[in-house]
């Protein structure tokens, strides 16, 4: 058969065109992207981008795609609108089919890892948190994954639920896709006596808890209550992944910096980070001994490992994927998206 | 780790070169520590072979295999622990033979211990004695300019063995020049310590390595015919297609032999553009153009590329990051783990892959650029070249190129090149040319203004030129309106600027920066003796040559 050449890969250079727009609710649309030079895509799923608005101060925000990167000729975002967001609100009133953008090349270390996967899985989200699991689910019905996907979601409302004729769909079509509970805030129903539903239905379903591994994206304090209910039925602490999603009032503009904090054993104190200072930066600056080589990405003179918190990174060279997995990066090529611990070997 | 052969090494405050995990080049700590191995073993074969020879004993086979191996540690060449292990027990082989036929006659002792190691066989054991091995290991004991100088001499006559076996290919042997390079390599094998000795050989193998350039400058030109100035299309045909890349150009001939009448077109890349100069390749209509630009350039160029790829000696770089490893092919002393190799002189894998790939949908509207400038087409444009110069018409001759690289700073070179008088004329080599070749630079009464004279080994032709303007002038190359402003990247070009100085050719500029290997002290000296500098800005550096 033909042996197509591939087209090389983005690297982030050539803005992005977008060449579909999809209501998915009322207040979400899904973007599908491809480069505006010939370029393909290859990232991990559950990845992120960065993309710009354009407005004064150049904002950005992080998107998490919800595309495979099996089919990467094309990637997605799904946005929601959000009251006095700014690059929400830029992306649903300016980009339509045939608009471009400016976006970063994928990055983050929130993802499904390269290898073997256990016989159940779960993945859990609310709201938007929705479109990195959901990448990731698409990633594994691609990847003929023949172990069980627990599908747990969060909404206001069935309405609220994006991707949900997908969802109902692949839970009638595939026999290990368990969409446990699309969960709603319905009139008359408690948060806690849903987590119970949840939390019974899940323990019940689980063919080995040893193994499974729990992947989370959400608000902040919706994940703290689900780590601890995971961690009642049995799910190992270093089985649980998550990716915290920023609260709409705080987008990531290159002007306006957060403030996070890093620490850890070797700490005398805690110490600041900027969003988009890198932590080799950090570090040094707080007089933490850490050996800076190259400063990019190549060498692995600055491995350290995350303990807590969430981080945005872009090399992972000399890095296994176990190394990854139990959160080693390399200093230089990362930045916090969170307070930071961080350990050193 | 510890390597700091290539100008990409890393600078640190704590120090110049990549001892982690990885170099900037892209090779593992595991590379680089079974690449020293095996540099201490071939010292010490080299060791024996200066001994046997005392006792009249000559191995051609470890004539050939010393350099060959050598020139697997040059940068951008081999990333494949397996290829580097088999050159390690090869040597370690032919070391014991050696070293069997000296201690038999009774007349030659052995090596102490630190160079007559064997290999030990577990791979866990093998890369725990590279920890004893490598270039810095006494760096706690020697001075630092003696380190540096050690590591000049040692990373230029790796440039020197790179030439001799490309020179080797085309069937040009010098048992003399064979002699010297296992006395070089053994000497090193000692860790010298004086640096006024050290400083001298470093010259000594720049002299050697003239003689290396001329015998591969015969081996291409008795093989190929006399490079004429040709025009290139730097620009794709309508056609399946395969690019071959490196300096090989027998490789090349091979491939233009085995794929005649196939309809495939063959394209030339980075440091092979010369090769359409010389008549016995040009020759085959299907050797249609030049493809991509420098090495550093690859990863895109090669994967945009709709056919097979051969690799036949540096640069190399991580094939997988274009996704294009499953149709590249390597060659001779080059390697990637899981890229294809080809032994032997049977091409076919690679021209059925190029069958089975697309190749350029259409025709793309050409671009030209001229090569072909070798010492002959200069020697017969030489009279023409010195009346131009006594009635003025040209006033100064530029030398710019080298080796290419991804640093930013390198686009001083297409500054300096565009910015220098219209009465100059400048002369370009190696894959530096790619930062302004493209471009039209006129002519002065019909001497184009830009001559490429070759690949990096060709700087040979441009001596010769500078030679035949010194004597028709009847003054020393360094009187002569010829200033060389060079760029340069890994060990090839080290050895270059060796023979230049052993030449006595002063004040040459190089960039874009200084090797890391060499200390301020070094580089002073080098300053001192020779006028050798640094690049600053292209204004400064013209004004400065200029007015001189």
């Amino acid at each position: 058969m033909f042996d197509i050449a591939k087209p090389p890969l983005w690297n982030g250079d050539a803005p992005l065109v977008c060449v579909e727009r999809r209501s998915e609710t009322s207040d979400s649309v899904t973007f599908v992207l491809v480069p505006s030079e010939p370029g393909c895509f290859s990232y991990r799923p559950g990845q992120f981008v960065l993309v710009g608005a354009d407005l004064a101060g150049s904002p950005r925000r992080a998107y998490s795609l919800c595309s495979t990167p099996t089919r990467p000729e094309t990637i997605a975002i799904t946005v929601k609108r959000v009251d006095g967001g700014i690059v929400s609100n830029w992306l649903h009133d300016h980009v339509f089919v045939g608009s471009r953008l400016k976006v970063s090349p994928p990055a983050g270390s929130f993802f499904l890892p390269d290898e073997t996967l256990p016989p159940d899985l779960i993945l859990i989200s609310a709201g938007c948190g929705i479109t990195p699991v959901m990448g990731m689910v698409r990633w594994l019905i691609d990847q003929g994954y023949d172990g069980c996907i627990h599908f747990i979601h969060r909404a206001r409302n069935r309405e609220n639920v994006i991707f949900r004729d997908e969802l109902f769909a692949l839970a009638a079509r595939h026999a290990n896709f368990r969409l446990h509970a699309a969960l709603s805030q319905a009139v008359g129903r408690s948060e806690s006596r849903n987590e119970s539903f949840v939390k019974e239905a899940l323990e019940g379903a689980l063919s080995d808890v040893v193994t499974a591994r729990a992947f989370l994206c959400g608000p902040v304090d919706y994940m703290e209550n689900v780590k601890r209910w995971l961690g009642d039925i049995g799910i190992k602490p270093d089985h649980i992944f998550s990716e915290a999603f920023f609260q709409p009032s705080l987008p990531v503009a290159s002007g306006a910096a957060q403030a996070f904090v890093v620490d850890g054993p070797a700490f005398d104190k805690a110490l600041p980070i900027q969003s988009g200072q890198s932590l080799l930066d950090a570090l040094e600056q707080g007089g933490v001994p850490i050996t800076g080589g190259c400063r990019a990405g190549v060498c692995g003179a600055c491995r350290c490992r995350v303990t807590a918190g969430t981080v945005a990174v872009t090399s992972h060279e000399t890095l296994s994927s176990d190394d990854i997995t139990v959160g080693y990066v390399l200093a230089c090529s990362t930045t916090a998206t969170s307070d930071l611990r961080v350990e050193f070997d | 780790m510890f390597c700091v052969q290539c100008e990409q090494t890393i600078r640190a405050p704590q120090g110049a070169g990549c001892s982690y995990l990885k170099g900037m080049c892209g090779k593992t700590g595991e590379v680089s520590d079974l690449q020293d191995i095996l540099v201490r073993m071939l010292q010490s074969v080299s060791a024996y072979a200066v001994a046997a020879r005392s006792l009249g004993i000559v191995d051609a086979e470890v004539d050939t295999f010393v350099p060959q191996a050598f020139f697997a540690t040059l940068t951008n060449v081999n990333f494949d622990p397996e290829r580097i292990v088999d050159f390690a027990t090869r040597a370690e082989t032919l070391r014991d033979r050696l070293k069997q036929a000296c201690l038999a006659s009774g007349q030659v002792a052995a090596l102490p211990p630190t160079l007559d190691f064997a290999l030990p066989k577990e791979r866990a054991l093998l890369l725990a004695a590279a920890k004893l091995v490598p270039l810095n290991r006494d760096k706690m004991a020697v001075d630092a300019d003696v380190l540096g100088l050690r590591l000049l001499c040692l990373y230029g006559l790796k440039g020197a063995a790179a030439y001799l076996e490309h020179a080797r290919v085309l069937g040009q042997r010098n048992v003399d020049v064979a002699a010297q390079f296992h006395r070089f390599m053994a000497y090193l094998g000692t860790d010298p310590t004086d640096g006024d000795v050290l400083l001298q050989c470093a010259l000594d193998i720049g002299q050697m390595n003239f003689t290396i350039m001329a015998m591969l400058d015969k081996g291409e030109t008795e093989t190929f015919g006399h490079p004429e100035p040709a025009r290139v299309n730097l620009k794709p045909i309508k056609g399946k297609a395969i690019l071959v890349s490196g300096h090989d150009l027998h490789d090349l001939e091979l491939i233009l032999q085995q794929t005649q009448g196939k309809g495939i077109n063959v394209y030339t890349n980075g440091e092979m553009l010369p090769a359409h100069g010389y008549p016995e390749l040009r020759k085959y209509p299907h050797l249609v153009g030049n493809y991509g630009t420098a090495w550093q350039n690859q990863q895109k160029e090669f994967a945009a590329f709709p056919g097979a790829i051969v690799m036949t000696s540096n640069c190399l770089i991580d094939p997988n990051v274009g996704q294009y490893a499953d149709r590249l092919f390597t060659r001779s002393i080059v390697g990637w783990p899981g890229v294809a190799h080809i032994l032997g002189n049977d091409f076919s894998a690679a021209i059925e892959k190029a069958l089975s790939l697309p190749g350029f949908a259409s025709d793309e509207a050409p671009v030209f650029t001229q090569t072909g400038f070798g010492r002959n087409a200069l020697m017969a444009a030489a009279p023409a070249v010195i009346d131009a110069v006594k009635t003025g018409a040209i006033k100064h001759f530029f030398l710019i190129g080298g080796c290419d690289g991804d640093k930013k700073e390198r686009s001083y070179y297409a500054e300096l090149a565009q910015s220098v008088p219209q009465d100059s004329v400048i002369l370009t080599l190696a894959c530096g040319k790619f930062r302004f070749n493209a471009l039209e630079f006129g002519d002065i009464g019909g001497i184009p203004r830009l001559l490429d004279v070759g690949q990096c080994n060709d700087a040979y032709s441009a001596i010769q030129l500078a030679l035949a303007l010194a004597d028709a002038f009847e003054c020393g190359v360094n009187d002569l309106p010829l200033s060389l402003v060079l760029s340069w990247f890994e060990q090839k070009a080290i050895v270059i600027l060796l023979t230049l100085l052993a030449l006595g050719v002063k004040n040459i500029r190089v960039g874009p920066t200084a090797p890391g290997f060499l200390t301020p002290n070094l580089i002073a000296v080098l300053n001192q003796k020779y006028g050798l500098k640094l690049i600053t800005t292209p204004e400064q550096d013209l004004k400065d040559i200029l007015s001189a």
